[in-house]
């Protein structure tokens, strides 16, 4: 069934699943899906191509599937373009989405969130309110970015990194130029607040990057570096917990909320995927 | 040891940029007095582990000079 406000505009060969909601003031353009349980709040625009899986919300005043420049270079003649979301995501008021990316499932996004072109995500994935993530990029599952945090094209994240709030990942390693150099965090890392990534830097897995800290050199696995220009300062295995003073790292030992091993504890649930894709020490 | 200590702290203020200090008081807290934040508290721990084979905190949390005299024995 569908439930739509006034004010709405559908374009040509739309699909709608089962018990959609649309509020008012929502244009839908040509060549859209949508999956069943999706929720489309009000002043919504949904450009060509998207696909929005099943139990999707869109809160309001958010455009899903941004034109490219191409739409703008030829006045609104464009190749195709498109965009799949999959199932379970939250996409929060005031997000733009670009067209041509694929993003996984149970994605969530804070409010007025602008995600780029050719950004491919992972499943899992939060992104907190006034990110920018630049587009030409690839994120892993799990991965939990907190506000304001910028991600320059051509960055690579790998799966369960943390990127706390006002970081920033650059790729210009002379500006202006025309050569882009992306950073790449491996699984696990965790960049906190404030820190700048310069560009082409590679921040290994289990590593930690301090507040503030600007990163001018790759950090080993299990680093943890601090400063400016940032330096390796101890193993984050000594870590500890300010009140207890138990260990806190390897953070996936001792925090699970929010992770495929909430309730089981990461040993457990890692022994039962019985692989090796995850480095693990 | 505790001229050991004194040289390891001040290893730590030293890489911190703050200033040094001439003599240990065994009341001093880490985080109060000198000023020690949980990197710096970890650093420590690390250093001490490494030249005495203790971990400081194995126990759970200390605070001052004395304690930490105290575990290193």
């Amino acid at each position: 069934m569908l439930v739509a406000g006034q004010n709405c505009a559908f374009g040509d060969n739309v699909s709608f699943g089962d018990n959609i909601k649309i509020g008012q003031n929502v244009i839908i353009e040509d060549n859209v899906k949508l999956g069943n349980n999706v929720i489309i709040e009000d002043n919504i625009i949904i450009r060509s191509g998207v696909t929005l899986g099943n139990d999707t919300i869109v809160s309001s005043n958010c455009i899903i599937g941004e034109h490219l420049m191409d739409w703008y270079e030829n006045r609104g003649y464009t190749q195709n373009h498109y965009l799949t979301i999959g199932d379970h995501a939250l996409i929060r008021s005031g997000t733009i989405i670009y067209s041509d990316s694929q993003i996984g499932t149970h994605f969530q996004t804070g409010h007025f969130v602008s995600i780029r072109e050719k950004s491919v995500i992972g499943n899992h994935v939060s992104v907190g309110t006034l990110c920018n993530i630049q587009g030409y990029c690839k994120i892993g599952d799990f991965v939990r970015m907190h506000s304001n945090v910028q991600i320059g094209q051509k960055s690579v994240i790998e799966d369960y990194v943390w990127i706390f709030p006002n970081v920033v990942l650059t790729n210009d390693p002379q500006p202006p130029s025309n050569e882009l150099v992306g950073s790449h965090i491996c699984s696990f890392a965790v960049v906190a607040t404030g820190a700048i990534i310069l560009p082409g830097m590679r921040i290994n897995g289990d590593s930690l990057v301090a507040a503030g800290a600007v990163v001018a050199q790759d950090v080993a696995e299990f680093s943890v570096v601090r400063g400016n220009p940032a330096k390796h300062v101890l193993d984050i295995r000594w870590l500890r917990n300010q009140k207890t003073g138990e260990k806190v790292y390897p953070w996936r030992y001792y925090f699970e909320r929010g992770m495929p091993w909430e309730d089981v504890g990461y040993e457990a649930w890692y022994a039962k995927l019985g692989v090796e894709s995850i480095k693990d020490k | 040891m505790e001229q050991n200590l004194l040289s390891v702290i001040n290893e730590i203020l030293t890489d911190k940029n703050g200033a040094i200090i001439e003599t240990l008081n065994g009341n001093m807290s880490l985080r109060k007095d000198l000023g020690f934040d949980s990197m710096d508290l970890a650093v420590l721990t690390a250093k001490l582990d490494a030249e005495y084979g203790i971990d400081i905190f194995e126990d759970g949390i200390i605070d001052t000079v004395e304690e930490v005299l105290n575990k290193l024995g």
